[in-house]
């Protein structure tokens, strides 16, 4: 009697868990920023010159975390129907960036938003070609300098 | 020493080293990917794919981070990833080739061949891709789609899943240019 409690117990659980795993993965692949606690914070220049001077280490500290990075705007761009924001590495610097690609819920606080305006913005780090690339990015705050 | 070579042919490559090169880039090159089954489809897209195109010798080189393609389903996203590419070990796919009979100086649309290699998963192999060349007044657009076997990548898809992915995937691109300034 005892044994078939437990047997009974243990189907359960193994039924329960198998549920949340499915619904779990299953799941809308969108993720909130906002809910998501951050990892790392930096500036742009500071973010991109890692990544310039030691690619490999830059990858294992930043990929894939969550970020908060301060810098300036170089440029605001809707191509392909995303809104993205760049980031410049640098005043002197125009090679690399960090490109931003906002959440959809963010057209609103960002559409006056202009190059040389400086912005706090949180994302998920995803890695680095010519420039680094943050998707989920929401905007925290402007001219935070003022 | 062979990284160290790479590393410098890729560099002159990106950063030129005669006179008289233009060379036009795209930050956001949009790549997607279709896979069709009876049993589920599977789209992602990626919009953050770099692309150079050396004028001077009509050479094109693209580069993607395989972990930024953006999937409906976190599921799908995390067998891509974990599963199919690889992406810790294989984070990049490259493609380096050249456009041929290209005429930068033509107005409008044109449609060429790009022949070139592309490394995806760490293997490579020569592909060539039929490609719409747009140019407006010095602003380029180039898109295409084309067809690629998942076997010529070495991708294992685990039996039980095999019915989910396609044998062929279709793959789309859509590269609006800028001048590259240095």
């Amino acid at each position: 009697m005892k044994s078939n409690s437990i047997k009974l117990i243990a189907i359960t659980t193994l039924v329960v868990l198998s549920a949340f795993s499915y619904w779990y993965l299953s799941r809308d692949a969108y993720m909130n920023i906002f809910e998501k606690e951050t990892e790392i914070y930096t500036n742009a220049e500071k973010l991109i010159s890692s990544f310039v001077s030691n690619q490999d280490l830059a990858n294992v500290t930043f990929v894939e975390k969550i970020v908060e990075v301060q810098g300036i705007v170089k440029e605001v761009s809707y191509l392909n129907d995303r809104c993205t924001i760049f980031l410049e590495a640098g005043k002197h610097e125009t090679k690399n960036s960090i490109i931003c690609d906002m959440q959809t819920n963010q057209l609103h606080s960002i559409h006056n938003l202009k190059s040389g305006d400086s912005v706090l913005i949180k994302g998920l780090f995803k890695g680095f070609l010519m420039d680094g690339i943050m998707l989920n990015c929401a905007l925290l705050k402007k001219n935070i300098n003022e | 020493m062979n990284k160290l070579l790479i590393f410098l042919l890729v560099f002159s490559f990106f950063n030129g080293t005669g006179q008289n090169q233009e060379k036009i880039i795209a930050r956001q090159g949009q790549v997607s990917f279709f896979s069709y089954t009876s049993v589920e489809n599977i789209k992602a897209k990626n919009n953050q794919a770099l692309s150079i195109i050396d004028f001077s010798n009509n050479k094109i080189a693209a580069s993607m981070l395989m972990n930024v393609f953006v999937f409906e389903k976190t599921l799908m996203r995390e067998h891509f990833n974990e599963s199919y590419i690889e992406t810790d070990i294989y984070p990049k796919a490259t493609f380096e080739g050249e456009i041929i009979d290209f005429d930068k100086s033509f107005n409008g649309k044109q449609t060429k061949m790009i022949n070139g290699i592309f490394s995806l998963h760490g293997v490579s192999k020569p592909i060539e891709i039929k490609t719409e060349i747009d140019n407006t007044n010095g602003n380029y657009i180039l898109t295409a789609t084309f067809e690629t076997f998942v076997k010529d990548y070495d991708i294992k898809i685990p039996p039980l899943l095999a019915g989910n992915i396609a044998k062929t995937i279709s793959v789309t691109f859509r590269f609006e240019y800028e001048p590259y300034e240095k």
